[in-house]
């Protein structure tokens, strides 16, 4: 598939997730990344009228005065996208290769993030991170980041799984929702990396 | 405290995309193939029974190999492939997690 064809399909894609797709796009992405309620924000000590089953009992045995877990709500999410541009991605038997698959699966999410009201970024990278996309909001920049992707000229060839998942921990703060699409043909795989991002209890 | 709390901040899921040429030779013959990460080239018999059980065989292992690492992490897996559609294995994910 060439550029134009590539652009073609990620405006199908679009499409779809705004019409009879949105059942499948958008509607279950929010059932399946939101609602987790919330988030543990501090402890506080506790006063007259607070909820006794939000007492921190391990910090209340410590100071030996009662202690409440305060929570906020997660009102938005920030969707990263993790994507493999080493040589291998590039390689497909058919007419589809690998890293045209990605760009479906990064429109698909992206699109269905977008509808949600989330922050999308993005971390291209091959052994060492090539590029690194800021999660924002908007169309506008779901569609800077797909053309980025699709003329992508990366510099390395190789794979490595640590140096995305590094970037990740580095750059972002707060909770993300971090999709790392690769072949995972890394040689040296190594997923220690993946001890800081593990998935949340 | 914040570099404990900073490890359940990040949801991670894994999706490995495969092509089926990587599974299995679809013709029998002689190819030379390229490795695009390390440019070596390499010929290999696609006539030999022997060597199409080994390639079926290696594709196996990696893709238990990195199946195993990840759910030993607590990290999910979408596996798809480049002949197939993305819709229904994601929709099979968002369901499972509902």
């Amino acid at each position: 598939m060439n550029r134009d064809e590539l652009l073609k399909r990620v405006r199908k894609i679009e499409l779809a997730s705004k019409g009879l797709s949105k059942d499948l796009y958008a509607g279950q992405y929010k059932t399946a990344f939101k609602g987790r309620g919330m988030s543990f924000s501090e402890v506080r000590e506790y006063q007259y009228g607070d909820e006794i089953r939000a007492i921190d009992w391990n910090v209340t045995a410590r100071y030996d005065t009662p202690f409440i877990k305060v929570f906020e709500e997660e009102r938005e999410l920030t969707v990263m996208l993790l994507i493999d541009v080493s040589a291998s991605f590039y390689y497909g038997k058919e007419h589809v290769s690998k890293i045209e698959k990605a760009i479906e699966f990064f429109a698909t999410i992206a699109f269905s993030a977008l509808a949600n009201n989330d922050k999308i970024g993005a971390v291209f990278f091959t052994e060492e991170v090539e590029c690194y996309l800021p999660p924002k909001k908007g169309r506008e920049h779901v569609m800077l980041m797909l053309d980025k992707l699709i003329s992508f000229n990366p510099l390395g060839k190789g794979t490595s799984l640590g140096s995305p998942l590094r970037t990740l921990r580095q750059t972002q703060k707060k909770r993300t929702i971090s999709f790392l699409v690769s072949d995972f043909r890394d040689e040296g795989l190594n997923l220690d990396e993946v001890y800081f991002t593990k998935k949340i209890p | 405290m914040r570099s404990i709390l900073q490890k359940k901040y990040h949801d991670l899921i894994a999706v490995k995309i495969n092509d089926s040429s990587e599974q299995t030779l679809s013709l029998p013959g002689f190819y030379q193939v390229i490795n695009p990460e390390t440019g070596q080239r390499q010929w290999i018999n696609g006539f030999s029974t022997y060597f199409n059980r080994l390639f079926n065989k290696e594709y196996d292992t990696h893709h238990k190999t990195i199946s195993e690492s990840l759910k030993a992490k607590g990290i999910p897996l979408i596996p798809l492939s480049t002949d197939s559609d993305i819709i229904k294995p994601l929709t099979h994910f968002f369901k499972q997690r509902k």
